[in-house]
C-alpha cells in the first residue's frame, strides 16, 4: 500500500519509509531531523513541525507550510473517481451569481458560479468538460461546506 | 453575552476617572490599539460580532460587548455610551473612513480618534480628492467617475486601455479590477461593483488610467489639525496580490533622495491644505522614471503602520490618542532621522496555489517567531476558530534590522520559526517571496507578484517527502483527532530529552503489531 500526500494543488507520492532520518521531538510538534550516511556523516538537517489528525496533515518544513491530507492510494483513487470536489462548497459563503444554465455544455475551466466568502469573490470553474445536468444553488443563497453547487456530467470521450 | 459587560462603569465617581477607549474593530488591529491603551493607563472596550467570540481581541479587552455586526454604527455607539467610552478608535476598514460615523461619535460627546469628518469626506471621495490634489499642484492620473450600471465603454475608450476599475467608496483592493481590453469591461465592472457594494455598501466605481508596472510608495503623515504637519518618511508597498498589499517596507529601497523629498513635499502640501488632524497616509504610484502620481489619501491608521514605527521610534497609536485627548494643546513630535529598515508581511488564511481561496479552520498549534528585531501583531490564539465571514488576515509579522539586507534575512528567519496548524496559510508564499532574488535586491513593482507568482505551484522536495513519509509512519506526531496509533505512544510519556530516537525501533514495533 503506497501513500500519497495530497495538497490543494498537487499530490505527491510518499516514498516507502526506510529509516533514513532520525529526529528529536520538541514541544509544539516541532522536530529537529537529521539524515546521516552509514559512516555517520551528516547528509541533511531539517527543522520543522508536524501535526496529524485523522487523515489531515499540517507539515511545516524549513518555514514552508503544507496543509493537506495523507491518503493511501486506494482511498485517493476513490476521491479521483468522484472527480468533482471543485463543485462542492469547501467553505461557508454566499453564491453571488450563477453564470450557466441547466442543460448547457461547458469546457474545462469555464466559470460556472461566483461565490463570495471572507469579503472576497471567487469563481467556481468546471473541473472537466461536460453537460450541466442540475444546478442546486441560486444567486444570494448561503452555502455551507459540503453543499453541492451543481451536477456536471463529463462529456464522453469521442 | 459576556459577563464583563457592565454599565455601572460609566457612573464611577472617582475624581481621577480613567479614560476609556472603545475600538470599533476586531482582530489584530484591535489588539494593537489595546496594547498602547494599556500602556497609557486607558481602559479598553472591545466589541465582537456573532461568530467572533473566540477572537483574541475579545480576550484582550477590559470590557466587551456584542454587536450584531462591525458595521453597525448605531449598536457600536450604544455600547460606547452604555459603557462610558471617552474615545472611539475605528482602526482600519469597517467604519474608519465613514465621515457620518465620525460625526455621530462626536455628536454623542465622544472623541473620535481620527481626522475631522470633513477631511474624511473630501479624501474619501476619490474624485474630489483628486481634484483637490490637482488644485494643490500634486500630480494625478487621468480618471472618470461612473454611476452603478452606467455604460462605461465611451469613457473607457477615452481614457484608453489598460485601465483600472476601482470602488469609489473604499480601499484594500476590494472592488478593484484591471481591464486590458474592451471585451473584459462589462463583466469586470459588474463584479467590481458587486464587491464594492458588499464591502462598502456603495457600488459606484471610477475608471483610472493604468500605469504599467509602477511602484506603490506612500508617505506617512501626521497633522496637528491647524495646518502644521510632519511626514514620517515613506513606505514601499509594491508587493500586492489581488491589489492587496502583503509585503510592506520602510524606507523604500532604490528611490532617489530627490524623489523622496518630492513625495514628502506633495504629501505635506495636502496635510497643510486640509489642516489635517492625526495620522494619515498619502499614496502615490511611481513610474520607472520616478515620476509620481497621487493615488489617494487614507484618513486613518494603515495596516502597515508598524514599519514606520520601527524606523522612526514613534508609536503612531499613542500619538493619535494623545492628540485626541489634548486637542489644541497637542504638539507634533520631533522627528529624528529614520534608522535601519523594517519589513512587514501579512499572514492570511488563504491558499495561494488555488487563487487565494480562504482556508478557515481551527488553530490547533501556534508558535510565533521571537528574537531580536521581530514583532508580531496577531489576531489569533491557539484553539480559536477562524471563521470565513471575517477578513482572513491572521497576523502581521514585522522585522527590523540595521539595513534592508538584515531585515530581509530576519523576515526569512521569522517565517521559518512560525508554526500555524489547523488551517491553511500563505506562509510558504511569503517565504518564497522573501527568497526571491528580485525581492532581495529590492527591485519590484506592483506587477511583480502577478508576473512571478501567478503559477505558485510549490513542489515538496524529494528529501522532504522522504522525511514526511517517515514522520507519518512513526505516528509520533498524531494529535488527539488521530485514529491511527501505530507503534507505541509510550514514547510521548518518556523524557522529552530523549535524543535521536531512530526510525528502526518504530518500524519493528509497527511490524510486530501488524503481524498480530
Amino acid at each position: 500500500m503506497s501513500m500519497k500526500a495530497k495538497f490543494s494543488h498537487a499530490e505527491f507520492d510518499l516514498p516507502a519509509p526506510e529509516g533514513k532520518w532520525t529526529w528529536e521531538r520538541r514541544p509544539g510538534g516541532v522536530f529537529n531531523a537529521e539524515k546521516r550516511d552509514s559512516k555517520g556523516n551528516l547528509l541533511a538537517r531539517k527543522k520543522g513541525a508536524i501535526l496529524e489528525e485523522g487523515n489531515k496533515l499540517w507539515f511545516q518544513i524549513e518555514g514552508r507550510l503544507w496543509a493537506g491530507e495523507v491518503l493511501n492510494t486506494a482511498l485517493s483513487a476513490e476521491a479521483e473517481a468522484a472527480g468533482d470536489a471543485d463543485l462542492i462548497a469547501q467553505f461557508p459563503g454566499k453564491v453571488r451569481k450563477v453564470l450557466v444554465k441547466e442543460g448547457s455544455e461547458v469546457e474545462e475551466g469555464d466559470e460556472l458560479l461566483l461565490v463570495e466568502a471572507m469579503k472576497m469573490e471567487f469563481s467556481v470553474k468546471a473541473p472537466f468538460a461536460g453537460k450541466l445536468e442540475k444546478i442546486h444553488v441560486k444567486a444570494d443563497q448561503q452555502v455551507s461546506p459540503g453543499d453541492r453547487f451543481l451536477d456536471l456530467i463529463p462529456t464522453e470521450d469521442a | 453575552m459576556m459577563s464583563r459587560y457592565s454599565s455601572q462603569n460609566s457612573s464611577q465617581n472617582s475624581s481621577e476617572k480613567k479614560k476609556k477607549l472603545l475600538v470599533a474593530n476586531r482582530s489584530e488591529i484591535a489588539c494593537r490599539i489595546f496594547q498602547t491603551c494599556r500602556e497609557m493607563g486607558i481602559t479598553t472596550i472591545g466589541i465582537y460580532a456573532p461568530g467572533d467570540e473566540d477572537a483574541r481581541h475579545v480576550t484582550f479587552a477590559d470590557e466587551v460587548a456584542e454587536v450584531s455586526a462591525y458595521l453597525n454604527a448605531d449598536a457600536i455607539l450604544k455600547v460606547a455610551k452604555d459603557l462610558g467610552a471617552d474615545l472611539i478608535h475605528p482602526g482600519y476598514g469597517f467604519l474608519s473612513e465613514r465621515p457620518a460615523f465620525a460625526e455621530a461619535v462626536e455628536a454623542a460627546g465622544i472623541t473620535f480618534v481620527g481626522p475631522r469628518a470633513e477631511t474624511m469626506r473630501l479624501m474619501g471621495e476619490k474624485i474630489a480628492s483628486k481634484k483637490f490634489a490637482d488644485e494643490h499642484t500634486v500630480p494625478t492620473l487621468p480618471w472618470v467617475k461612473v454611476k452603478e450600471g452606467e455604460d462605461l465603454r465611451p469613457i473607457a475608450k477615452r481614457i484608453g486601455f489598460p485601465l483600472l476599475l476601482k470602488a469609489s467608496a473604499g480601499g484594500g483592493g476590494k472592488g478593484m479590477r484591471r481591464v486590458n481590453e474592451e471585451s473584459e469591461l462589462e463583466a469586470a465592472a459588474e463584479s467590481a461593483s458587486a464587491e464594492a457594494r458588499s464591502a462598502f455598501g456603495d457600488g459606484a466605481l471610477f475608471i483610472e488610467k493604468l500605469v504599467l508596472e509602477p511602484r506603490h510608495i506612500e508617505v506617512q503623515v501626521f497633522g496637528d489639525g491647524k495646518g502644521q504637519g510632519i511626514h514620517l518618511y515613506e513606505r514601499e508597498c509594491s508587493l500586492q496580490r489581488r491589489h492587496q498589499k502583503i509585503w510592506e517596507e520602510a524606507p523604500a529601497p532604490h528611490l532617489s533622495k530627490k524623489t523622496k523629498a518630492g513625495l514628502y513635499q506633495a504629501a505635506l502640501q495636502l496635510v497643510e491644505a486640509t489642516q489635517y488632524k492625526g495620522a494619515g497616509t498619502v499614496e502615490f504610484l511611481v513610474d520607472e522614471k520616478e515620476n509620481f502620481y497621487f493615488l489617494e489619501m487614507n484618513t486613518r491608521l494603515q495596516v502597515e503602520h508598524p514599519v514606520t514605527e520601527m524606523i522612526t521610534g514613534l508609536d503612531l497609536v499613542k500619538l493619535q490618542i494623545e492628540e485626541a485627548l489634548l486637542g489644541d494643546d497637542f504638539k507634533l513630535p520631533e522627528v529624528r532621522p529614520a534608522h535601519g529598515a523594517a519589513i512587514e508581511v501579512r499572514l492570511y488564511a488563504e491558499d495561494p496555489a488555488k487563487g487565494f481561496l480562504p482556508t478557515p479552520g481551527k488553530v490547533k498549534e501556534l508558535i510565533w517567531p521571537q528574537g531580536s528585531g521581530i514583532r508580531v501583531e496577531s489576531g489569533i490564539e491557539k484553539g480559536q476558530e477562524v471563521n470565513p465571514q471575517f477578513d482572513s488576515m491572521l497576523a502581521k509579522l514585522i522585522v527590523s534590522g540595521v539595513d534592508r539586507d538584515q531585515a530581509v534575512a530576519k523576515m526569512k528567519e521569522a517565517l521559518k520559526q512560525t508554526v500555524i496548524f489547523g488551517l491553511g496559510t500563505n506562509q510558504s508564499y511569503l517565504l518564497s517571496i522573501a527568497e526571491h532574488p528580485k525581492v532581495k535586491e529590492g527591485k519590484v513593482t506592483t506587477a511583480f507578484l502577478e508576473k512571478e507568482f501567478s503559477n505558485f505551484f510549490p513542489i515538496l522536495a524529494e528529501e522532504d517527502l522522504e522525511l514526511l513519509s517517515e514522520l507519518h509512519d512513526s505516528a509520533e506526531f498524531r494529535g488527539q483527532g488521530g485514529s491511527l496509533q501505530k507503534g507505541s505512544n509510550k514514547s510521548i510519556l518518556e523524557s522529552p530529552w530523549e535524543k535521536y530516537r531512530t526510525y528502526d525501533s518504530q518500524a519493528l514495533k509497527a511490524k510486530a503489531e501488524a503481524a498480530q
